[in-house]
């Protein structure tokens, strides 16, 4: 773009300078001259029209999860993995067919695409710009859900809530000045523990762990209705180490073991994160489908 | 010239008063005691109250003054029966003339039409007009007030108000034993449920003659006959009505002309009942859960109104493993009953992003269509999907669907665009936004488009290179819209500023179903304080005059100009009350004006009764233009009766202004101190012997 503008101001003075001279064969030079600028000009616009979209096009044109890059490759490496375990599994078990996942830069990529992040924590992460913040801050308020993945839980198991509290200081010091709505663990009776599949437990890589979601889960609390009143919980916060869990080599193979383990573990594992889609996907449609009988015996009465 | 003695006081009575009793009684005791040199103290005190008294005389020169007469002209719209209304200018014209022989006599005339402003249904106002007239006249320069009217005043003032220190006579239009019919409505319930029964009261009543037989009335609703009810005279009775439609409806009763009528316009009445849809059933199916599905589905649970039935495919049949069933939260698809059994109780229908998966019988989508040919409405809002061999237009209900895929999509960054018909039409028109003119809209970008030809309807939005993005069309008695893009959800989730997706869903919904707010072609009335407003909404370049109607049975011709939102409209001064019709050679509009039963039109015949009380306590006369012609005026002296055969009476009050006073006080001071220093020296002397 600011080879575009530049261009047009060499033009515009080019344009006045030659205004200037009247004979006949600079002026023709003067018109060939300005044809190929016009030409340049445009091309340097759609090109870098382009290359703005490139981004936005990947990820509105075709559904696709997305991880948030910390900057550790490790980290980035495993969310990718892990996402595009899930990915598979949601192509082969559900109508949801995304695209390869992706890596979104949270201080310079658009963030309205994606109604799930998921956001592995490292306590290397660099402190979010103002902008940053207020784009993640507009994010969950347009109806975005974030999930937070601690993944310290081995490290303070048995306390379970203590691993929380560990990882919630990266996620206090990414997230200050946010409003954080009140979290409260998930139960079975949470549309999210049936979206899809019906669950008990939601373990990662590892299990036994407490998931932490918003508190809000009433139907008609009487407020104001706007375009995210589904009440999905804008951060679901967890360190089970999903993405570990969920990661598969080239060949579908797992890549992380998982503890205590299993089997059991990993498929249920794999259908937290099913489950987790269907939740940013539908709402509370599942919510809903337990009225719909008594609708559809009332009509045609 | 007149003389008058007064007294000013220096200080205040009560002041003076206690002066005068204490000097009185010392006074008197010493009088009595026999005290030596009283009499002289009595002087000292006299001369010193008679200073603080001090009397003064008045000389005034004075000048009589005209009295004045009033004439209330009464120009309500029940003046405007028959030949009333010029015979009240006639009479006032005559009055004017005869009250101007007395050239002490100042004549004023003040006509009084109805104030529509007022928020109140005051009727007939005369005394209020007749106030103001002399709001800056004394109350002893009034002769008095003739007011010519048909006798059916609303605003007589009774009890303390009444007390007029002058006579009060009235000219009376019209015959004493009219007659005329008359219909109210006493019931009327302002929103109904739509197609529910709604029950309306009315009356019909022959004043004037003997209470019998029926009326026959004719019920419409805006302007189309609806039903003829025969309404039994002197009795309310019971209608049963139901409104057809949303939003609107002005529904006029009229009875046929009664055997003697003075006036059609008390034979009409209208209300206008707004229709609410009892909870509209809309059937959302997502083919598959996408990005765009919750804005789609917050946005039509965000509406009270509507009642969603949701349905998505999470799990499409090819895709079923072996997990066992108790451990799914997954349910059958009700396709029977949806769609064969249930679909025609549902106000619309919507297709998100649905491709034929195998999942629904094809007479099911031939259902669908002929749902939509007998009048239901349906949504189809397509991504790639579309364009696919799986594609909706694959299946039978291609035979409702507005545009054909081309098998080309357009995937890069455009803004959506009104169409030169989107910016008419009132689906898009004024959308946030939009484009306007030659300005490119602001809302924010979408990056896919499915390219389709469009078979019929109007294309009200447009994508890359023109192409066609919503299409809307009537197929038979149904309506059908088609978003040939998936990425409305872009605008909901505020990329680049996002954009009106919630607005353009709700009109288009209810443009689906019908509501009239949101039809192409509308005609509207408003009446708004004592204008009407006039609304042609047309998909044409401009809108021709509309000729208005009054109650009243004149017309006129009322322009449209273009206003903002690319409708027409112009404006009118409606002060009478009642219907005002609108036509405009295609359509018809009916509009009310005015309360539902009007008291200026309650009973329109002359009387005298009302007026009688208070012309007989001002020693005032009734008399009927007709009969009595117009009669003498006499000066009357105040008390004494102010009519006769004949003649009327003004009140000669025999006033007069004072051009001059002088005031000379009586008592010299310095007389004063003399007989005060005089008195008590005498006194001081006689005591100190």
């Amino acid at each position: 773009m600011t080879w575009a503008v530049m261009l047009a101001l060499f033009d515009l003075i080019a344009s006045l300078f030659l205004r200037g001279l009247v004979s006949i064969p600079r002026l023709r030079r003067a018109r060939a001259m300005q044809a190929i600028l016009v030409v340049a000009i445009a091309a340097t616009v759609i090109a870098s029209a382009h290359a703005d979209d490139a981004f936005d096009m990947k990820a509105s044109l075709n559904y696709r999860l997305a991880y948030i890059q910390t900057g550790d490759p490790e980290v980035d490496a495993m969310s990718k993995a892990g996402l595009l375990g899930l990915t598979h599994a949601l192509k082969e078990r559900t109508a949801v067919e995304p695209s390869d996942p992706i890596g979104v830069d949270v201080e310079n990529d658009e963030l309205a695409f994606f109604p799930l992040l998921y956001w592995p924590l490292t306590q290397r992460q660099p402190q979010l710009s103002a902008n940053a913040l207020s784009k993640v801050d507009a994010f969950m308020r347009n109806g975005g859900t974030i999930v937070f993945d601690t993944r310290d839980q081995s490290t303070a198991l048995p306390i379970a809530t203590q691993a929380i509290e560990r990882g919630s200081v990266t996620l206090r010091r990414l997230m200050a000045g946010l409003d954080i709505p009140p979290l409260q663990p998930l139960t079975q009776d949470h549309v999210l523990s049936r979206t899809f599949y019906l669950l008990r437990e939601y373990p990662g890589r590892w299990a036994g762990g407490k998931v932490w979601i918003e508190g809000r889960q009433s139907t008609d609390d009487g407020g104001v209705p706007t375009t995210a009143s589904d009440e999905v919980s804008p951060i679901i916060v967890g360190g089970a180490d999903w993405a570990a869990a969920w990661a598969e080599d080239g060949e579908g193979r797992p890549l992380a073991a998982v503890a205590p383990g299993g089997d059991r573990q990993r498929e249920l594992a794999m259908r937290f994160g099913v489950n987790l889609v269907m939740y940013t996907l539908t709402g509370n449609y599942k919510a809903d489908l337990v009225h719909v009988p008594h609708i559809l015996e009332r009509l045609g009465q | 010239m007149a003389l008058d003695i007064i007294f000013a006081p220096h200080v205040s009575d009560t002041t003076l008063l206690a002066l005068s009793v204490t000097s009185v009684a010392f006074l008197g005791a010493g009088l009595l005691l026999r005290a030596p040199g009283t009499i002289w103290r009595v002087l000292a005190m006299a001369g010193a109250i008679l200073v603080l008294a001090n009397p003064a005389i008045i000389e005034e020169e004075r000048k009589p003054l005209p009295d004045i007469a009033v004439i209330v002209a009464d120009q309500t719209q029940s003046q405007s029966i028959g030949d009333r209304s010029s015979s009240v200018t006639d009479t006032v014209m005559k009055l004017k003339a005869k009250l101007a022989e007395h050239k002490d006599l100042e004549v004023r005339v003040v006509t009084a039409a109805e104030n529509r402003n007022q928020p109140h249904d005051g009727g007939t106002a005369l005394f209020g007009p007749l106030a103001d007239a002399l709001a800056d006249v004394p109350v002893d320069r009034i002769a008095g007030a003739i007011l010519v009217t048909d006798g059916q005043v609303h605003d007589v003032p009774t009890g303390a108000g009444a007390a007029f220190s002058f006579p009060i006579h009235a000219m009376l239009t019209g015959q004493p034993d009219e007659k005329d019919r008359k219909l109210s409505i006493l019931q009327a319930p302002r929103f109904g449920i739509v197609g529910e029964p709604l029950k309306f009261q009315v009356r019909v009543d022959d004043f004037g003659s003997e209470a019998a037989g029926t009326a026959a009335t004719e019920i419409r609703i805006d302007g189309k006959v609806a039903r003829n009810v025969l309404v039994p005279v002197g009795r309310a009775t019971d209608i049963e009505l139901r409104l057809p439609h949303g939003g609107e409806n002005v529904i006029e009763m009229a009875a046929a002309a009664g055997p003697d009528e003075l006036t059609l316009v008390n034979n009409r009445a209208a209300i206008v009942a707004t229709g609410i849809r009892d909870q509209l059933k809309v059937l959302l199916i997502s083919g598959e859960p996408h990005a765009g599905e919750r804005t789609l589905r917050n946005l039509l649970k965000a509406d009270p109104s509507v009642s969603l039935v949701h349905f998505t495919i999470l799990r499409p049949p090819e895709k079923q493993d072996g997990t066992p069933v108790d451990e799914l939260s997954l349910i059958a698809f009700p396709t029977r009953e949806l769609f064969d059994e249930k679909l025609n109780e549902f106000n619309l229908i919507i297709f998100d992003r649905y491709q034929k998966r195998g999942i629904l019988q094809l007479a099911y989508y031939e259902n669908i269509a002929r749902y939509v040919e007998n009048g239901g409405a349906l949504l189809v809002t397509s991504g790639p999907e579309y364009a696919s061999s799986y594609s909706l237009y694959k299946s039978p209900l291609a035979s409702v669907l507005p545009a054909e895929p081309v098998d080309h999509i357009y995937e890069y960054g455009y803004k959506p665009r009104l169409t030169t018909t989107g910016l008419r039409h009132p689906v898009t028109a004024g959308l946030p936004g939009a484009n306007q003119g030659d300005a490119a809209p602001t809302w924010g970008r979408w990056f896919r488009l499915v390219q389709a030809s469009v078979l019929s309807g109007q294309t009200l939005m447009s994508g890359p290179e023109s192409k066609p993005l919503l299409v809307l069309n009537r197929v038979q008695q149904g309506r059908v819209a088609l978003l040939l893009s998936d990425h409305a959800w872009l605008w909901t989730r505020g990329f680049e500023g996002g954009g009106p997706q919630a607005e353009l869903l709700r009109r288009l919904a209810h443009w689906l179903m019908k509501e009239p707010d949101l039809e192409e072609e509308r005609l509207h009335g408003n009446v708004v304080g004592n204008r009407l407003i006039v609304t042609r909404r047309t998909m044409a370049e401009k809108a021709g005059s509309v000729d208005v109607t009054f109650p009243s049975g004149r017309t006129e011709k009322v322009t449209l100009a273009p206003a903002e939102d690319g409708s027409f409209s112009g404006t009118i001064k409606a002060e009478e009350m009642g219907l005002y019709r609108m036509k405009d050679g295609t359509l018809t509009a009916v509009s009310a004006a005015g309360p539902l039963n009007p008291k200026e039109l309650s009973d329109v015949r002359a009387t005298e009764n009302l007026l009688k009380p208070i012309a007989n306590a001002t020693r005032g006369g009734i008399k009927w233009i007709k009969r009595d012609g117009i009669p003498d005026i006499r000066r009357t002296r105040p008390g004494r009766n102010a009519a006769g055969d004949g003649w009327l009476g003004m009140q000669a009050n025999e006033s007069f202004a004072v051009s001059s006073t002088r005031q000379t006080p009586l008592f010299h001071p310095a007389i004063a101190l003399l007989l005060i220093i005089g008195g008590l020296l005498a006194g001081w002397r006689r005591e100190g012997r």
